[in-house]
């Protein structure tokens, strides 16, 4: 358990060093911001560069659910809200979650897991809502995390029939979600 | 007589040899008195005969002065008769006296008297005439015979007594020649029976004790010979019998003795051979010991030895135990300093912590902080995603829209990420500021223990300098004790050399004891033998 003595000169070396590091990184000099411009600039540049030749695919947000990514239509979709409060509207089915306040109006939310069947481990609560637009209306699918936004060549589609909602797998393992049916068939049946 | 005692028959023996000796003896004394007697009376005769004749003399005498006187008239031829005139009455006187016993005499005495008185008168005459007228006158005297007839008549008168005299004279000693005779005959005839009846006597006497001491004689031979088994026979009443009770009564003693003696005698065998043995035992036994005290003194001197060692040893101990004391004096001062510096060490390591805590708060802050910013870049990125959405929604006019919401979303996406590297640091600096918490609080627990640990060798030393110091007195008592014990066993090795020499000494003793059992032994063997010579 012995340990060679420390040497206190070393240690205060280097206490005075990351204190000036800190200091130097602390203080926006001039020369540092430009640096920074510079490098943003270079790489907006190189980013458009790569956007341009981009595929021309359909544009589709990747979100993620009870372990799985799913990508749904960009044009489906209206807005991405987190979830901040979701009240709970009694003698509503399974697959209706509740309801929550956007900008004053209130929007229906619905348990997304439950309406595909997949069990969501994680009821935290913390997640987000994407709104889709259903007949001139959002209503909110609650899911765990939204990954990004991307291009997908929905020609090169797998067939995928099993899932009532999932209009096959693209791009791998990303399951392309029916929105305007999960949607029907939903409010239908929460109509009737 | 037989039954008479010895003593009373010797009694009797001599009584009767002294009657037969008184007998004699008066016979004889009488005799002898006779014979005195006679002898006086010779001797009384030839003294009458001497004063007649001495009167006679005397008268002679007188006439003789007278007549020288008258012849010459010389006073000194007159010497003669003035001596016989003084003593001519006496010479009458004592005739007379001498024959006082003799009636005729006597008579004769008168007639003699008269006729000296005459003639002393006719000289008287004669004498003063011689003086007065002369010789004639005298002479004329003379011549008238009356001198010469008185001095006739004195001359017939004293013939005739002396006859008278001779006659006696002759008579007695006749008389005392008879009594010597008898005496002499009494004597040898008294002798004789003397003899006789004493051996007589004697004789018996002698066989009355004689016979029973050769008897005795024969029994005490046979006693010494060692024969107890026999009696005195004698059974008289004198002591002779007494004597043979009183010899039956010894030889019943000696038998007991002997018994006694014999009994006696085979013990002792018995016993100086157990003498004998156990003294040659002692002897082998005295070798050892004499070995043993070898041995105890050797040990003694290598003990003594190693107590001078012990002692040489003690005196360094205790030396080097001061040594220690001192030197546990000044650890004591260093754990007291030690205990100090660890109270020091405690406080700044106390100090330490607060100071680590209170960085530990600013790193809250700081993580407050964070998170705010994290939310900020979760909302830039969720507006960056909506951005993007509503640019597809606008659709070809949106389009560089859309890449602005993009560049938006990469902002968001680097500040996420500057969060998360800072949350990791925070964590990190975090998990360093308990580890460092951790290491301080067990430093200061350690240096807790240490202070513990300095107290209990603070204790520890001050038991050990007391127990030093007890040590220390412990050695110089041990030092004591041990010169004590040095003089103690040159005592002890006195008194061993002194066992040794005492031992030699029983050696030498035992040796001649282990003789004198062997002559016991011997003399044992005597005795038994002496004693069985008596058969009982």
């Amino acid at each position: 358990m012995t340990r060679p003595s420390i040497n206190w000169g070393n240690v205060h070396a280097r206490l005075r060093a990351s204190e000036i590091a800190l200091q130097e990184a602390l203080s926006a000099t001039p020369q540092r911001i430009e640096a920074a411009y510079r490098e943003r600039a270079a790489r907006l540049a190189n980013q458009l560069r790569q956007l341009k030749p981009a595929s021309p695919g359909t544009p589709a947000l990747i979100f993620r659910l009870s372990g799985e990514r799913y990508a749904i239509q960009l044009k489906d979709v209206a807005e991405v809200l987190p979830c901040v409060r979701c009240m709970s509207v009694p003698g509503a089915p399974a697959e209706f979650l509740g309801v929550i306040s956007v900008r004053g109006e209130l929007r229906s939310v619905l348990n997304l897991s439950a309406a595909l069947g997949v069990s969501r481990n994680d009821r935290s609560g913390d997640g987000f809502v994407l709104m889709v637009r259903h007949q001139g209306q959002g209503i909110g699918l609650n899911v765990d995390a939204i990954e990004e936004v991307r291009n997908l060549q929905l020609d090169v589609m797998t067939g995928f029939n099993q899932g009532r909602f999932v209009k096959g797998m693209v791009s791998g393992t990303l399951m392309l979600l029916d929105a305007e049916k999960l949607l029907a068939e939903v409010v239908s049946k929460e109509e009737s | 007589m037989l039954n008479m005692k010895i003593g009373m028959r010797i009694l009797t023996g001599y009584a009767v040899a002294l009657l037969v000796v008184g007998a004699i003896g008066v016979v004889a004394y009488r005799a002898t008195n006779e014979l005195v007697s006679s002898a006086d009376w010779v001797t009384h005769t030839h003294k009458v005969k001497e004063t007649l004749a001495d009167l006679l003399s005397t008268m002679k005498d007188a006439e003789t002065g007278q007549r020288g006187f008258v012849l010459t008239g010389e006073e000194r031829y007159l010497e003669p008769y003035t001596a016989a005139v003084k003593t001519v009455d006496a010479r009458i006187q004592d005739v007379r006296e001498l024959t006082l016993d003799n009636p005729s005499e006597q008579s004769r005495i008168a007639i003699l008297q008269s006729a000296v008185a005459k003639k002393m008168a006719e000289l008287a005459e004669t004498i003063a005439l011689r003086r007065q007228r002369g010789e004639k006158a005298a002479v004329e005297v003379v011549l008238t015979d009356k001198g010469k007839n008185a001095m006739d008549e004195i001359r017939r008168v004293v013939g005739a007594m002396d006859d008278e005299e001779s006659g006696l004279l002759k008579k007695r000693d006749q008389e005392a020649k008879a009594t010597a005779h008898f005496a002499t005959l009494a004597m040898l005839v008294g002798g004789v029976l003397v003899v006789v009846v004493v051996s007589v006597v004697g004789i018996l006497i002698q066989r009355s004790i004689t016979r029973p001491l050769g008897v005795f004689m024969q029994f005490v031979a046979r006693v010494g010979e060692g024969d107890l088994r026999q009696e005195a026979k004698i059974k008289t009443g004198d002591e002779l019998g007494e004597l043979g009770r009183y010899l039956d009564q010894m030889v019943a003693g000696l038998k007991d003795v002997a018994g006694q003696a014999r009994f006696a005698t085979d013990n002792l065998t018995s016993a100086s051979a157990e003498i004998l043995a156990s003294t040659q035992q002692q002897a082998a036994s005295t070798g050892e010991q004499a070995a043993a005290v070898q041995q105890t003194t050797i040990t003694m001197e290598e003990v003594t030895q190693s107590g001078a060692q012990i002692a040489e040893r003690a005196k360094q101990v205790a030396a080097s135990a001061e040594a220690t004391s001192a030197a546990s004096h000044a650890g004591l001062q260093a754990m007291q300093n030690t205990a100090k510096t660890m109270e020091g060490i405690r406080d700044q390591a106390e100090a330490v912590a607060e100071n680590v805590v209170s960085l530990s708060e600013k790193t809250q802050a700081i993580g407050e902080i964070i998170s705010t910013v994290n939310d900020l870049a979760e909302q830039s990125h969720l507006l960056a995603l909506n951005a993007a959405i509503e640019a597809a929604a606008a659709g070809e006019q949106g389009r560089s829209f859309s890449v602005i919401a993009s560049e938006v979303k990469n902002l968001a996406d680097q500040s996420r990420e500057a969060t998360v590297q800072v949350r990791s640091i925070l964590g990190d600096i975090q998990k360093g500021i308990n580890t460092s918490v951790m290491l301080t609080e067990e430093a200061v627990k350690r240096v807790e223990t240490g202070k513990q640990q300095a107290d209990v060798a603070d204790r520890t030393i001050r038991t050990m300098t007391e127990n030093i110091q007890q040590s220390v007195q412990a050695f110089q008592q041990i030092v004591a004790g041990s010169n004590q014990q040095q003089i103690g066993f040159t005592q002890v090795m006195q008194a061993v050399r002194d066992i040794g020499q005492a031992s030699q000494q029983t050696a030498a003793s035992t040796q001649q004891l282990e003789k004198a059992a062997l002559n016991l032994t011997a003399l044992s063997q005597q005795l038994q033998k002496a004693v069985e010579r008596y058969r009982i």
